[in-house]
């Protein structure tokens, strides 16, 4: 009590630097918003918004220069979709098997193990996708080039493997022990419980972690930079070489093209496509949980 | 004694020298006794003596217990519920099990009807139709929520949501119905609804019902058993159980001396 004042100020110093720290973030966060906001309506004084979205080709450094970012969108999605299509139903399944099957010595020992593989560098990846993938599925398909979507795709998904089947089985696992009782008293095998009880009462849990999943793969660049071929490509073919909306932004940012221009201008306007799209899913995944939600009281 | 009711009465459930352990803890001990068709037998004794263990052996529920491990057997018309010939599944839909707390799926009231059947095999939505208002009939629950039957289960009280659980076995049409406290999260009125059901129930149904409260037993049942310790210290009739009991242990629980 003989210095109040003192511990006061101490009060108050520990306070604001909180507060700092919890601001440092938001202003990261509004700070890249407003460079990626301020370069894109530069870049679109210059391009037509209407060319950027209807053009099929993307040559920004051609000597004959087209600005659609279609190729581009085109080129994640398929490599995202690739890889949720592997990881989605392996995640899915590893989860009901980690949360309904394995013994609880089993559960605790796999989990922290598949946690791993999200820890992996995904230099690693790309190059596991490029000296390994690649050349198996060239044995499985015949005149398979060395750069592809599917290899890279493939790869991701595993990657991200862990993301569906840690977040999934979180989920699974905190369904009520009554529900597994009632749906094994009402004759369900094991499997039955965990598609038709499990399995929805975790909905959203699943939800989340497809959404965390894709968002992911959208924002993955290293691993496709290397597997996939950076060649901007309007193509669903997952068989030919593409590029996605980050590696173009690896492409250039690495490149000699000078900052200012209008060709350096376009990785923000990729950015802000790709910005865009995580944070609308983003919102699709919020949605769905809400609407989805399968509430035990 | 035995004999003889077995000649003049009919019996559904047989329990020969039924002892069980969790891990090296002893939970049941050398429990006999025979289940009468048509009848209700309520089991009933302190917290922890073992009254729910033994009624999940009939249904084979703590097969999902690793340490669990039982001797002896249990009958279900002749037939032993732990011989390696059965399967577990079909033991479960000869004797459906209602729980403590209500536990409805997440789905709405008619799916959660129609899930037992589904699993079963029906799919013709005609049948499954029949067989979600029978249920819900018998339950008691019908006119309550006829109208509703795409709601959210959960979108019922706590009452109906327990007959709701009630008429999902029903559903699977059981040989007996196996009561695990059912009125133990429900408030008086409920409990006065369900006690109501089960007293209509027990001319078409074989009732097993383990409770807490002894008054509940004396109003619901022809039979009880009295566990305490993991030792089935006497079975009888409800009436002789209740006024003149055998057993001072009994005597000094159903009077309230402990418990």
């Amino acid at each position: 009590m003989s210095h109040p004042r003192k511990s006061r100020t101490g009060e108050k110093f520990i306070e604001t630097a909180l507060l700092a720290c919890g601001m440092l973030s938001i202003l990261t966060t509004v700070g890249i918003i407003g460079v990626l906001l301020f370069e894109t309506i530069g870049f679109f004084k210059e391009v037509s918004i209407i060319e950027f979205f209807t053009d099929t080709q993307w040559t920004p450094l051609f000597v004959k220069k087209h600005f659609g970012v279609l190729p581009l969108v085109a080129g994640t999605a398929l490599t995202s979709a690739i890889a949720i299509l592997v990881a989605g139903p392996l995640g899915i399944l590893t989860a009901i098997f980690l949360s309904e099957y394995a013994p609880v010595r089993l559960r605790q020992i796999l989990k922290p193990i598949l946690e791993i593989l999200a820890g992996v560098p995904t230099i690693v990846y790309g190059y596991f996708a490029l000296l390994f993938v690649t050349p198996l599925l060239q044995k499985l398909i015949p005149g398979l080039g060395g750069f592809n979507a599917l290899s890279p795709g493939i790869v991701m998904g595993i990657m991200i493997i862990p993301l569906v089947s840690s977040l999934s089985e979180d989920a699974m696992y905190a369904v009520p022990r009554g529900l597994r009782e009632a749906a094994y008293a009402l004759g369900s095998s094991r499997l039955q419980t965990a598609w038709q009880v499990v399995v929805p009462a975790a909905f959203s849990g699943i939800t989340a972690s497809f959404v965390i999943a894709i968002s992911r793969a959208i924002g993955e660049t290293m691993l496709v930079a290397i597997a996939a071929g950076q060649m901007p490509n309007l193509t669903f073919n997952p068989l030919v070489p593409i590029e996605t909306m980050t590696t173009y932004i690896v492409q250039i940012s690495l490149g000699d093209t000078p900052t200012g221009t209008l060709e350096f201008r376009t990785i923000f306007a990729v950015g802000m496509v790709l910005f865009l799209s995580t944070f609308a899913l983003n919102l699709i995944g919020d949605f769905m949980r809400q609407r989805f939600r399968e509430q035990y009281e | 004694m035995k004999q003889q009711a077995k000649s003049k009465f009919d019996l559904v459930l047989s329990v020969h020298d039924l002892n069980a352990w969790y891990g090296e803890a002893q939970v049941l001990s050398n429990i006999s006794f025979d289940v009468e068709r048509n009848r209700v037998t309520a089991l009933i004794g302190p917290s922890g003596c073992g009254k729910s263990t033994l009624i999940r052996c009939f249904n084979r529920m703590n097969d999902f217990i690793p340490s669990f491990r039982l001797t002896g057997k249990i009958l279900l018309e002749e037939e032993d519920l732990y011989s390696t010939a059965i399967d577990p599944v079909e033991v479960r839909l000869r004797l459906g099990m209602v729980f403590q707390k209500q536990n409805p799926f997440p789905k709405s009231i008619y799916d959660n009807i129609a899930y037992g059947p589904r699993i079963a095999g029906i799919r013709n939505r005609d049948q499954l139709d029949a067989i979600v208002e029978d249920s819900l009939q018998k339950a008691a629950l019908w006119d309550e929520v006829k109208d509703k039957l795409r709601d959210n289960a959960y979108a019922l009280s706590g009452g109906q949501q327990q007959r709701l659980c009630i008429a999902r076995t029903l559903a699977i049409e059981p040989e007996v119905l196996l009561l695990d406290e059912p009125c133990s999260a429900l408030d008086p009125i409920a409990t006065a609804k369900i006690e109501e059901l089960i007293l209509e129930l027990k001319d078409s149904y074989t009732v097993l019902i383990v409770t807490h409260n002894m008054q509940q037993a004396a109003r619901v049942s022809h039979y009880t058993a009295f566990l305490y310790l993991g030792e089935l210290i006497e079975f009888g009739l409800t009436d002789k159980i209740f006024t003149n009991p055998g057993d001072h242990r009994t005597e000094a629980y159903v009077t309230g001396k402990f418990g």
